[in-house]
Parts: structure tokens; C-alpha cells; sequence
């Protein structure tokens, strides 16, 4: 076994925000990028890490779990913090300065601005998307919302389809490769210790039976879809229809007047920091 | 007027289309019909044509020559490949690879959604389908949390979704373990008698294909044998050429009486009861010779492994553990064959990592050759007495050349250019792979050669120990008997192997000394045929007992004697003996 950590895994839930209509949530995590990107103010950007913070419960996730889903991009985190933290402009107050390395207090308060928003971003996607909505659903919804370009003749159903499937597989492949490196290992491989050059000529021996792999099992998957009548093109029909329902307008409302709200706040109310 | 046939083949000529060299006929001009309702097992040896046939019944494959009818319906036209493959449910061999859905409903519902079904209608169809194959309390599920037998009846319930009125399994039960094969294709027999489905199986395993009306065996694109089970498993000598294996009851009967054609007056010896009934009556009634077996463990030998008190846990996802791994004890000694058996997800896998330092204990410890693994150290040393071949072990094969790939790990292990050469050779003999595959490609392999070169790349590096994980797994029956005979060459070439498996027909031909795993726990850990005496113990922990002991069992219910026979071998030697004392030819 192998844990994958909880990046892109959906956890199933019986919430609020699970049984919301994967469009809307689509269209609401862009509201909530929007609004994110909107604001200035230190005040209000920690109302909205509030409020992004109580979907936790919303979709009823246990919190080590949600919290866990930043790990993948603390060294992001971290690496954007310390770029925008090292930049300084001419008449800055200097709380450092060793050599090279300046650091004044603006720059540290837009590094932490930056690495604020970061993760606020990933955590809000998390939590409408990965975490709450499964493969199924997300593509359902892609597909829905782009069904427009099907009068240009984009293939959005076969895309939608392949997204949903190369998801599916996702943990398969990695535990293959988790299999794949233990018994590399035993045959004497090291992927911990050595050079760049070196790390990447070991990862050889992984990808190559990975790929094979993955090439036997797409020819399998193949064949067994075909043998249930898949066919591109097609006109399929669907186990869920996608339905919006009263909560979805009851969320999207509610959520719309946080938002405007906390902008109204941000940019006419409260006093500038 | 005649019942229309389920599926009609007529003059059917298939070849898969080759670069370059001259086309092989897969399927060469087959003609056969299989009746409405009818439960067919359609035999043949890797590379026999078998899947073809079946990938011809579904549409997958279009005939070169000749025709492929389902109810009388021809594939000219997409439509007509569309009702053909909504009549024709398949189910393949690895379930991992034909799960399309995210969760157990939207799995099913893939093939109604591909009709165009209205939704309403794809939900009826899919519960009533979980319904049927009893996965209805399960609809929420991810598939990757289902055991392999759940798997594969969800492969059925996303057929039967279709409203099929015929199944096929395409080698559906390669991948499960004995006890899920066997309760999988009962269950699957079960359904299509209660509901009239024609049911087609390919496979290369006999026991399995006990439950048919009908039995079909192919070899190179052909039909060879066509009959009811009975007609076709009393052609042992055909059979073995084909490199098919009947039931052990009647290959023990067929190694004692070699040139007879076996009947029961008049009734033809199928079951393991027909058989017993068979040999009783020629021993009934005299004294029985039961050679005692050797205690086969050294009592002196060196501990090469010691294991005392490991327990190991796993972090989920969410943080928490699960225990994997209870408070182990056990030591393997030199030389011997220590086979360490449980169903799947008894821990055997985990347990095993662990004597090779890939994982470290979390508490307890883990000594070989008097190294421990808790120290970083020794892992090196460790893992060059110690070799572990995983499970699949062709699917970790990487380089170019067959020598390449076998070079790897003792090159890692710094030894020189003619040092690594000589290993290599040396290696590839102990498999039966001679110098002619050094500069082949290992892709280009039959699936058992592949495993020897996988075998090989861990022998090359000259450990020990050997630690095998189901190394028969999959293998068709002649590869796989020659994976056995490979290890117990390797224990006469003076290695010690320790060897996972849930076949308790393999653990009984080799095992010196055994220990069963159930729920992370030894539940025992004692010679063969203490363990194999114990038959509650092997159904509190899931396994079968060995076919063998079955069969002396029932010799011995029949006649009151006391036979235990724990390889084909024994049972025939000491039957043959027994037959002997009385004076009585072999061959009458």
C-alpha cells in the first residue's frame, strides 16, 4: 500500500458541498479567485481565509485531511515567500541587509501577502474541487460548461472522457511505481543519495517499466470499453444528469453576497493598513 | 423450427496482422455453435487461440475468412457491432484494467450510458445488476476498495447492465486467489443457469471447467477436442501435449494406470469421487503401506533468518494506522524451502519487505545472517544475502537485452566486467535460459521466460536467501510446473528460499516448514503436515486445502486407511506400491 497524501483525492461525504452541481462549483471557485485577487487589505484577505476555512465543515472533512492538502505545495510556499521577501525597491525600510540578502518590512509584508494568497487559492480549489467532487463529476461538469465548442467540432465528450479515465488511473500508476522502485531497490537502485544526473539515470529504471505498463494496460482498457459499446462520438447517456437544484442558487446567492461584501469592506470601509 | 444458436462460427480464418513476417493464423478455420443456455469452457495453453475466439464472439475482432454470428446477427454494420456486444457481456482478466468508474455505480452504469439509455433506466438497470451479483451495499464505493473476487463480479454486473443473454470470462479468475477463484466461478455458473444466460469461459484451468456442459479445447487456432467434461478429461496423453492439467485426482489415476481408458462400468470417471471409488475398489481389503515421511526441517541448521516481535503499521491517508503486522516471530533456516502462506491481504507481502530491509521494523527486529535492519548500516549487506523477488517480477524488467536487465544488480553491487559476466551466465543456467537469450530483448518473451529473466537479475547477484513472492502466479500450467521444479533446483543448488504463496497445492509439494499469516497474525507455524492436518485452521484463514490431501481424504473415508499424500509424485509412488503388494500388474 502507499499512501498517496490527499492531493486530487476525493473523499466521499454526504455535504453540502458534495451534492452541489460540479458546474457551479466551477463557477464559484472562479468567484472566489476573483474576489481573492481583489482584495488589499491584510483585514479582509483573513475574513476570506476564515470563510474558505469554514467550508471545511460545509462539506464535513475531517480537518487533518483538508489541512494536509497544502503539504504537496509547502516548498512553493515557502520558495515564493522567499523570493518576494529577498526583493526590495529604493526606499524600503531595511530590517536586514547581509550582503546580498535585504529584507525590508514592505517586502516581507508582500511575501506574506503572496504566500497567503497562494495558499488560499490551493486550499478553496481543494475544497470545491479535488476534495469534494469525484473524477466523474468534475469531467461531467468540464464537459457541460464547454459543450458550447461542440458546434466547432471540438471532441469535448471524448476529452471529458479521457480526463476522467487518466484520473482514474492516477493511483493505480503510482502504486505501480511505488512496486516498481521497492523492487528496483532491492536489486540494488538508489534513489535517495548521488547527483542530479544520477537521481534522473535511476529514474530509468522506473519510467521504462512504468510506461510498458501503462501502454498494456490503456490497450486492455481499451478493449474492455469497446466491449461495452463506448465508441467516440457517441451519444451517451448519464447515470446523474447534472440538475441544478435550489441549493445550488442558495449557495451561489449566499456566496455572492459574502464576496461582494468583503469587497465593499476592502476597498470603501475599512481604513487603509 | 431449430433454436437459433447463441453464437455460430462458420469457416472463421483470423490472423493478427505482423510487420514484415508471414501472417500466424490465430484462429484457423474454426466452425462451431453454441446453443442458447449453454455453459461452454473453451481450453487451450497460452498462445492457443483461446482469447481470440473470444474477442471474435464479442466484435472486438472481425473475422478475415468466414463468419461470426450472434442470434443469427452478423457484424456488417456499427449497429449490428453495437446488439452484438449488448448480448455478449465480457469480463477480462484483470479487473484493474476494465474498471472504468470512479465508484461502484458509475462502473456499472457505463455500458446503459453508452446505450443512450434514459437516466431513469440506467439506474434501474444498475441496481438491479449490484442486486444480482450482491454488490448492492456497495454502489457508493471505490472499486480500488474491493477485494479481487468483488472486482471481477462487478465485471459481471457491468455486463448483465447491458441486458446481455450471453457472458463470456476471458481468464476472469487468472488474477484471484484459489478459494475467490473457486467461489467466483461457482457464483457465475449459479447466475446464468438461474437466468437462462449462455455462459462461455476461457480458460487453462481444468478444475474450473468441471462445472461446463461442454468443454472445447484449442490449440494453435484449432479445435482439438469437443465434448462434455468427462470425454474430454479422459484424454490425459492429448491433454498433457496441449500442456493442460486435469483435476489431481485423475492425473494421480492416469500416472498409475497409463494406457487404460478409465470407466466406472459404464459411467466415465470425472469428480475426485469417481476416482477414489475407482482405486478403492482395487485396494479394498489388504494392509496399507504408508511410508513415513521425513521430518524435512535440520534441526541443527543455522538460523539464517530471525524474526522476533515485528509489528508493522501503515498511515492512511487521513492519518491514521492501520496495524499490518502483529507481534511476528519465526526463523528460516539454512537450506531449507520456508513457505509462508495466507489469502490475499493477510500480510504476506508487508511481512516479507521487511527481510530484505526494505521496510524496517517498526517495533521487534529483523536479523539476517546475523545483520539487523534497524541498522542503517547493514541494509546493503543485507539485501546481497538476501534477494526478494516481488510479485509480477516481468513487470519490473527495464533494459534492452535479457543480459542487460540481469547485469544490473550485480553491477550496482561493484563487482568487475567478468565478474558480472560470469554471474550473469551462471544465472541465466539456473532458469534453463541458455547464452542464445543474452542478446535478446526481454519484451519480446513468452510471459514464464520473462519471469525467469526477472528471476535471474535477482540470482545474479549470488544472495543466500531467496524470498519469492507467489512466484507461480499466473502462469499458465506448464510454466508454472517448471517454476516449481526451477526452486527446487535452486534449494538442491544449496539456497535457502522462503517462498509466499496461497496455493496450498505448491505449499505442500515444497514446503520444509511452513507458517500461516491471517489478519497480520501467525496463526501457526509448524512442518507441512501438522499445518495441513489442521483443517479448521485452514478455513479460519481462508485457505485450500492442498487437492492432494483432498484426495487421499477421500481414499482414506472409502477405506479406512491413513494415506496423506502432499505432491502428485508421493501420491502415485505410494499408491503404485500398495497396488504392487498384491502381485497385480500395473498395466493390465
Amino acid at each position: 500500500m502507499f499512501d498517496l497524501g490527499s492531493f486530487g483525492q476525493y473523499i466521499h461525504e454526504d455535504s453540502l458541498i458534495h451534492r452541489l452541481d460540479p458546474r457551479v462549483k466551477f463557477i464559484c471557485l472562479i468567484l472566489f479567485i476573483t474576489c481573492l485577487l481583489m482584495l488589499q487589505h491584510p483585514l479582509t484577505l483573513l475574513s476570506f481565509g476564515l470563510f474558505a476555512f469554514a467550508h471545511i465543515f460545509l462539506a464535513r472533512l475531517p480537518f487533518k485531511t483538508a489541512l494536509k492538502s497544502l503539504k504537496p505545495i509547502l516548498p512553493l510556499l515557502i520558495f515564493a515567500f522567499l523570493i518576494n521577501a529577498l526583493v526590495t525597491s529604493p526606499g524600503d525600510q531595511l530590517l536586514l541587509h547581509i550582503g546580498f540578502i535585504r529584507v525590508s518590512v514592505e517586502s516581507l509584508s508582500k511575501a506574506s501577502f503572496m504566500a497567503f494568497r497562494l495558499a488560499a487559492l490551493v486550499f478553496i480549489s481543494n475544497l470545491m474541487l479535488a476534495l469534494t467532487t469525484s473524477a466523474m463529476q468534475l469531467c461531467d461538469g468540464m464537459a457541460s460548461l464547454l459543450s458550447p465548442l461542440e458546434r466547432w467540432h471540438v471532441p469535448v465528450q471524448d476529452i471529458a472522457m479521457m480526463m476522467s479515465i487518466a484520473l482514474r488511473f492516477v493511483p493505480t500508476l503510482m502504486e505501480e511505481s511505488d512496486k516498481i522502485m521497492k523492487a528496483q531497490t532491492s536489486r540494488g537502485a538508489d534513489y535517495d543519495t548521488g547527483g542530479l544526473m544520477k537521481r534522473l539515470k535511476g529514474f530509468v529504471t522506473v519510467l521504462v517499466p512504468l510506461f510498458i505498463s501503462a501502454f498494456h494496460r490503456a490497450e486492455a482498457l481499451a478493449s474492455a470499453m469497446e466491449a461495452r459499446a463506448y465508441r467516440s462520438g457517441i451519444k451517451r447517456g448519464k447515470l446523474h444528469p447534472l440538475r441544478l437544484e435550489k441549493r445550488d442558487f442558495f449557495y451561489t446567492l449566499s456566496l455572492i453576497l459574502v464576496l461582494v461584501l468583503l469587497i465593499i469592506l476592502d476597498r470603501s470601509v475599512l481604513p487603509p493598513a | 423450427m431449430m433454436e437459433q444458436a447463441m453464437i455460430d462460427f462458420r469457416d472463421v480464418n483470423f490472423s493478427y496482422p505482423t510487420s514484415g513476417e508471414p501472417a500466424h493464423p490465430a484462429i484457423d478455420k474454426i466452425s462451431l455453435s453454441i446453443p442458447q443456455g449453454q455453459h461452454c469452457a473453451i481450453l487451450g495453453h497460452n498462445g492457443s487461440g483461446k482469447s481470440t475466439l473470444a474477442r471474435l464472439c464479442n466484435a472486438l475482432e472481425l473475422p478475415d475468412k468466414g463468419t461470426v454470428a450472434v442470434l443469427g446477427r452478423v457484424p456488417k454494420s456499427v449497429e449490428d457491432i453495437f446488439e452484438i456486444r449488448k448480448n455478449c457481456g465480457m469480463v477480462f482478466q484483470n479487473p484493474d484494467n476494465q474498471i472504468v468508474g470512479t465508484t461502484v455505480e458509475e462502473d456499472v452504469a457505463f455500458g446503459p450510458e453508452n446505450l443512450g439509455l434514459p437516466s431513469v433506466e440506467i439506474r434501474q438497470r444498475v441496481d438491479e445488476a449490484l442486486k444480482r451479483v450482491g454488490l448492492e451495499n456497495m454502489a457508493q464505493r471505490s472499486p480500488s476498495r474491493l477485494s479481487g473476487g468483488q472486482k471481477q463480479k462487478l465485471g459481471i454486473a457491468g455486463a448483465l447492465a447491458m441486458r446481455p443473454s450471453c457472458l463470456i470470462l476471458d481468464e476472469a479468475c487468472a488474477m484471484l486467489d484459489p478459494l475467490a477463484s473457486d467461489e467466483f466461478m461457482a457464483f457465475a455458473d449459479q447466475l446464468c443457469r438461474k437466468s437462462g444466460l449462455t455462459l462461455l469461459q476461457i480458460t487453462h484451468d481444468m478444475d474450473q471447467a468441471q462445472l461446463a456442459d461442454r468443454v472445447i479445447v484449442l490449440s494453435h487456432g484449432k479445435v482439438i477436442m469437443d465434448g462434455t467434461p468427462a470425454d474430454v478429461f479422459s484424454h490425459q496423453n492429448e491433454l498433457e501435449k496441449e500442456g493442460l492439467r486435469a483435476p489431481t485426482a485423475l492425473r494421480v489415476l492416469h500416472g498409475l494406470f497409463p494406457d487404460e481408458l478409465l470407466r466406472n462400468g459404464d459411467r466415465p470417471i470425472l469428480t475426485q469421487e469417481d476416482c477414489c471409488a475407482f482405486l478403492a475398489e482395487r485396494l479394498r481389503g489388504r494392509e496399507f503401506i504408508t511410508p513415513e515421511r521425513p521430518q524435512r526441517r535440520g534441526k541443527d541448521a543455522e538460523k539464517l533468518i530471525q524474526v522476533e516481535h515485528l509489528s508493522f503499521a501503515y498511515e492512511r491517508a487521513d492519518g491514521s494506522q492501520i496495524l499490518a503486522l502483529k507481534d511476528i516471530n519465526f526463523e528460516v533456516r539454512r537450506g531449507e524451502i520456508f513457505v509462508l502462506c495466507g489469502h490475499s491481504g493477510s500480510g504476506k507481502s508487508t511481512l516479507i519487505t521487511h527481510l530484505n530491509g526494505l521496510f524496517q521494523p517498526l517495533e521487534g527486529k529483523v536479523s539476517v545472517m546475523g545483520l539487523d535492519s534497524r541498522d542503517k548500516k547493514n541494509l546493503s549487506e543485507i539485501r546481497r544475502h538476501s534477494g526478494l523477488v516481488f510479485q509480477y517480477p516481468e513487470h519490473q524488467l527495464f533494459e534492452a537485452t535479457v543480459a542487460e536487465d540481469v547485469a544490473y544488480g550485480p553491477k550496482k553491487q561493484g563487482l568487475s566486467a567478468a565478474e558480472v559476466e560470469k554471474r550473469v551466465r551462471a544465472a541465466l543456467e539456473l532458469v534453463s535460459l541458455g547464452p542464445e537469450f543474452m542478446s535478446r530483448s526481454p519484451f519480446e518473451l513468452s510471459g514464464g521466460q520473462k519471469r525467469r529473466v526477472a528471476i535471474a537479475g535477482i540470482l545474479a547477484m549470488d544472495p543466500d536467501i531467496l524470498v519469492l513472492d507467489e512466484p507461480a502466479a499466473g502462469l499458465d500450467p506448464r510454466s508454472r510446473e517448471e517454476m516449481l521444479s526451477y526452486i527446487e533446483r535452486l534449494r538442491d543448488e544449496g539456497k535457502t528460499i522462503v517462498m509466499v504463496t496461497h496455493n496450498m497445492d505448491d505449499a505442500a509439494r515444497l514446503a520444509d516448514y511452513m507458517a500461516v499469516l491471517s489478519e497480520g497474525e501467525i496463526k501457526a507455524l509448524a512442518a507441512p503436515e501438522k499445518i495441513f492436518a489442521d483443517t479448521e485452521l485452514l478455513r479460519s484463514s481462508g485457505l485450500k486445502k492442498p487437492s492432494v490431501l483432498e484426495f487421499s481424504d477421500g481414499l482414506n473415508r472409502i477405506l479406512g486407511s491413513h494415506f496423506a499424500f502432499y505432491s502428485l509424485a508421493e501420491a502415485i509412488h505410494t499408491l503404485s506400491l500398495n497396488l504392487k503388494a498384491e502381485g497385480r500388474s500395473l498395466h493390465v
